[in-house]
């Protein structure tokens, strides 16, 4: 979608994508991304962690839309996004479909098999994760047009490979440790972003773009 | 054949509009057109723009009714968003449609 007025050419494809990186550099959704990914890892070790679930669902909006009142907008602005389309992507509807299969056969194979099976599910269930957080990434290579968000794709795919190789004593603790480490990746990395972008960003007052102030 | 739209003129649906065609409004028609809405902070960041330059394209864009001002208070903050009207989005694609033909148009 590219537009020329004689002068210079305008890639709207790449402006949106140019909109997306700049609207999303505060690292806000990776933060809270990995701390719901690291919630649930915990969910396996300890029940009361649905009550931490339940908080950052119920909060999320809130406090994020808090956090960039004060940090994000006074730096770069505001802008709302255009809204997703409603109806999933091809890929989208395979992540889905993957992820069901796999809740509903292990719910289903834990009641009813023995802990042979039980551990085959918990041993294959983090390389299985980590093929499925492959579609996250690619719908933000998509959206941002930078590669380098394969990046926790790949990693997680690592660590699913890894944790389904090597030996644990427990089958939940493979899936609660491989749920920490990609979520504490995610996290960090929105922490890192948030950091980077108040030192690249300072706060612009309005008397330094040339706006007066009503009395 | 194609010339710059003058209002009232005939054919003027065929012409290209020059309200659009100024490089620097094209930039902020193009950067609205790819959002939903935005202030003028970030249309001054994304484009590069100063207050002032930015602001006179825009008041010549609302006073063409391609883009919507609105001006509100919260939190006693002033806060003033940034749209394209249904009929600058229409415009903005009359007027890619028309460029796209000036192009072909060309000779190689």
């Amino acid at each position: 979608m590219k537009l020329m007025n004689m002068n210079e050419e305008i890639d709207l494809v790449k402006l949106e994508q140019a909109t997306f990186r700049t609207a999303n550099q505060d690292g806000l959704t990776e933060f809270w991304m990995g701390l719901m990914i690291m919630a649930i890892g915990m969910l396996l070790v300890s029940s009361s962690f649905a009550a931490y679930i339940a908080l950052i669902i119920i909060f999320q909006v809130a406090v994020t839309e808090r956090i960039k009142e004060k940090y994000t907008y006074p730096r770069i602005g505001r802008v709302k996004l255009k809204e997703e389309s409603e109806i999933p992507s091809t890929p989208g509807w395979i992540a889905f479909a993957i992820i069901a299969i796999i809740a509903i056969s292990a719910a289903f194979i834990s009641t009813q098999a023995g802990y042979e099976a039980v551990h085959l599910i918990a041993a294959w269930a983090p390389l299985l994760l980590g093929i499925v957080f492959l579609q996250p990434s690619a719908y933000l290579v998509e959206r941002s047009g930078l590669k380098r968000y394969y990046a926790f794709g790949v990693s997680t795919l690592v660590l699913g490979v890894l944790f389904f190789l090597l030996p644990f004593p427990h089958p939940a603790d493979r899936m609660t440790l491989f749920m920490l480490l990609s979520g504490g990746i995610l996290t960090l990395a929105g922490v890192t972003s948030m950091l980077r972008f108040t030192r690249k960003y300072p706060i612009l007052e309005l008397e330094d773009v040339g706006v007066e102030q009503e009395e | 054949m194609w010339a710059l739209s003058k209002k009232n003129e005939p054919n003027a649906d065929l012409e290209i509009d020059r309200v659009i065609h100024e490089p620097s409004r094209l930039k902020i028609m193009a950067q609205l057109y790819v959002v939903e809405s935005a202030d003028y902070t970030f249309l001054m960041k994304q484009l590069g723009f100063t207050w002032g330059n930015l602001s006179s394209h825009l008041t010549r864009l609302e006073k063409e009714g391609y883009v919507l001002v609105e001006k509100e208070f919260v939190d006693k903050k002033p806060r003033t968003t940034l749209c394209l009207t249904d009929a600058g989005r229409k415009a903005f694609n009359r007027y890619r449609a028309i460029m796209k033909d000036v192009i072909e148009e060309l000779p190689e």
